[in-house]
């Protein structure tokens, strides 16, 4: 994994509103990195789609500060039967 | 009269009587269909002295008032009982094509009452309602039987509606099948069909059930074949098991009995992961361009036979991390076992969860598993604890085939413990300690543990639109048990079981008002949101009088204490349901319900849904 990139998946639902589906990789400059929200933003996933954040194997609230190689995950809110 | 044939099937087995009853407007507009029709007849005529086996019990097989009408989710068909797993009501809902079917054949429901002396099924031809011999049916699979059925009446596209081999031998969970694929997979009402001596109920109908306003139904079913399928293609593509990987994520994907939240073999069992193996195409329901259902098909070790379709998310996790098993192959052979025979995925999954909780714990020994090693993650010893319980087997098979709240008691001692259920109902493949209002709704449901007419409350944690209609303005966390919480958790319930009355599917992504103006559509009724909603209440209460009237009371209202126990570890470590925001959400709304304290809806409540005939003075 290049190291000044993140890599992202989006779970469920949510995979179909990544461009070109999950999971996907994201440039990370070191210069002037993202939160967990404003990737969101980037990517142009809906808040209200989005149940929790995931970095790294652990939850994450939405100004978690990213770092290159972290490992993003989108997790939305379902029901399912 | 749109919407409806106005004639409902009663069929005598005792007597080998049938008839026509034909109730008035005013009885559809209240009652509907599905739950709310169910709810009233049981309520009028299974008395407290009646047992779930006598023949004085009724099955009812009621589809809603949208069945054959050409909109997507709309030909579902409620079977309900008096459910023999948990001694009240019994309710379960199932998909397919039958009751479209029922409808084009002129009857809106079918009342059985009573026992046949021989085993027989049952032929709907338009008008003409035979009994027909099923003895030489006895025994044999589910396909088995709906191939004879077909290959009798030299009919292929006749529907099937029929209990299992499973139901026949006494397994307490044994449901109901549409089509061979679609189940009411709850609250045993298979074995209450096989306690009659029916075996099924074959329909062949050539009318048009008559519609309103044709114009604008045709335009809802033009939206759901553009924008709502284009926005709900994932759901096609994947199905319910799209779901293990978010819950998974979320730390609520039961697993081995509901003692951790997450499981490590989550992407094996996933829809990544049937994708692309062992799917080899997708099903569908009448009129439904969604088409989520999974047909899968594998060879050794585990042949499956695509004619049963495929495993939807609640099997995955019932069959796979509920009981540690990451073996995809062999939860779809579970699937198609619990299939051919006919009986509840969940409770049967949970039953040989539980099992192997108590082979580990030494509960049970290799002498009550006839040497069977029952230990988690062991996907031959899934597959085999199946097939003892379809078949009743040896001293582990009639055990598990009671449920776990019989087999517990049996066991006796820590044995209780390891028993998720609700009243007798095995708890479903969803976490109270991720969605608390949920576990508000195992507690308060007349059919014990479910997750249909239940709220998903990470759903609302960041968006309330799908709700405003009910007047839920702000999202709530999912945590929460407040007051705010408790009233959604009534308007939605209340809405859920309307959908259970108009017997709708809960996937097709209709919202609440598309759904009112199909009623609208379909019946030509100045029909509006209040109004639907007080005939979902209705239902609620009727099957909680039902309750009632048989002995049940608040105490029942419980969930396993397995709940109020922390997680050691995955996403939601140390978090456990909140006895005290429970009991208290639990008052509340019984309160905002109008039930007393003890649960029980007062007068007042009664004459307020237009039940005064329920009030007891
Ligand atoms: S969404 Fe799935 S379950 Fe619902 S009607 Fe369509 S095919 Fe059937």
């Amino acid at each position: 994994m290049a190291k000044d990139v993140i890599r992202v998946k989006a779970l469920g639902l949510l995979a179909a509103r990544l461009p070109g589906g999950s999971p996907t990789v994201v440039d990370c400059p070191e210069q002037g990195r993202l939160t967990a929200d404003e990737l969101r933003k980037t990517l142009g996933i809906p808040d209200d789609e989005v149940f929790i954040v995931i970095v790294n194997g652990r939850r994450v609230k939405a100004d978690y500060p990213l770092a290159p190689g972290d490992e993003v995950t989108f997790v939305p809110p379902v029901a399912g039967g | 009269m749109p919407g409806f044939t106005g004639k409902i099937l009663r069929v005598d087995l005792s007597r080998g009587e049938v008839s026509a009853e034909r109730p008035p407007e005013s009885f559809y507009r209240r009652y509907f269909g599905g739950r709310a029709l169910a709810a009233y007849y049981l309520l009028r005529e299974v008395g407290p002295e009646t047992g779930p086996l006598d023949p004085g019990n009724l099955l009812i097989l009621a589809p809603g008032v949208l069945a054959g009408a050409r909109v997507a989710g709309g030909s579902r068909t409620g079977v309900a009982c008096l459910s023999p797993l948990t001694g009240g009501f019994g309710s379960a809902e199932g998909g397919g094509f039958w009751g479209a079917e029922l409808k084009r054949a002129g009857w809106d429901a079918v009342v059985v009452t009573g026992r046949a002396d021989r085993p027989t099924w049952v032929h709907i031809s338009d008008d003409r309602v035979e009994l027909k011999d099923a003895s030489g049916l006895r025994g044999r699979t589910t396909a088995e039987v709906e191939e004879a059925i077909k290959a009798e009446l030299g009919d292929g596209r006749v529907r099937v509606a029929q209990c299992g081999p499973a139901a026949e031998r006494g397994v307490l969970y044994a449901n109901v099948v549409f089509d061979l694929i679609h189940f009411a997979g709850r609250c045993g009402c298979g074995l209450v069909m096989a306690s009659k001596n029916l075996r099924a109920v074959a329909v062949r109908g050539t009318g048009a059930p008559e519609v309103a306003d044709p114009g604008r139904l045709r335009e809802l079913a033009r939206w759901m074949a553009t924008t709502g399928l284009e926005e709900n293609r994932a759901f096609h593509e994947n199905g319910t098991p799209g779901v293990v990987a978010p819950l998974d994520a979320q730390g609520g994907l039961p697993t081995r009995n509901f003692r951790e939240g997450s499981f490590e073999g989550a992407d094996r069992i996933g829809a990544e992961a049937l994708n692309g193996t062992l799917l080899i195409g997708t099903d569908t329901c009448h009129a439904c361009p969604i088409a989520c259902k999974r047909v899968v098909e594998a060879g050794s070790p585990w042949p499956v036979d695509p004619t049963y379709g495929g495993p939807e998310y609640e099997t995955i996790a019932a069959l796979g991390s509920l009981c540690g098993v990451s073996d995809l192959h062999a939860i779809c052979k579970g699937n198609e076992l619990c299939a051919a025979h006919a009986m509840d995925t969940i409770s049967t999954g949970v039953s040989v969860a539980f099992a192997m909780e108590c082979f580990e714990e030494g509960l049970l020994t290799p002498e009550d598993t006839d040497g069977l090693e029952l230990r988690f993650g062991s996907a031959e010893a899934m597959v085999a604890a199946i097939e003892r319980i379809a078949r009743r087997e040896g001293r582990l098979g009639e055990l598990l085939a009671d449920g776990v709240a019989r087999a517990a008691e049996e066991l006796g001692g820590r044995a209780r413990e390891l028993a998720m259920h609700v009243k007798g109902q095995e708890v479903p493949m969803h976490e109270p300690r991720l969605k608390a209002g949920l576990g508000l709704g195992y507690e308060v449901s007349p059919t014990g543990a479910d997750h249909c007419h239940n709220i998903h409350d990470t759903i609302y944690a960041k968006s309330v639109k799908s709700v405003m209609p009910l007047g839920i303005l702000e999202p709530l966390p999912a945590d929460d048990l407040g007051p705010a919480k408790v009233r959604l958790f009534h308007y939605k319930v209340s809405w859920q079981h309307f959908l259970d009355s108009a017997v709708m599917c809960y996937f097709t992504p209709w919202d609440i008002l598309q759904v009112v103006d199909m009623v609208r559509a379909v019946t030509g009724w100045n029909a509006g949101l209040w109004e639907l909603v007080k005939v979902g209440e209705r239902a609620a209460v009727l099957a909680r009088l039902f309750n009632l009237a048989r002995g049940f009371d608040a105490s029942q209202d419980r969930l396993p204490e397995r709940f109020f126990q922390a997680f050691e570890g995955g996403p939601l470590e140390g978090v456990a349901v909140d006895r005290a925001a429970l009991k208290e959400a639990r008052r509340l709304y019984y309160a905002m319900a109008g039930w007393d304290e003890e649960g029980v809806p007062t007068p007042a409540k009664l004459h307020e849904l237009d039940l005064g005939w329920a009030a007891r003075d």
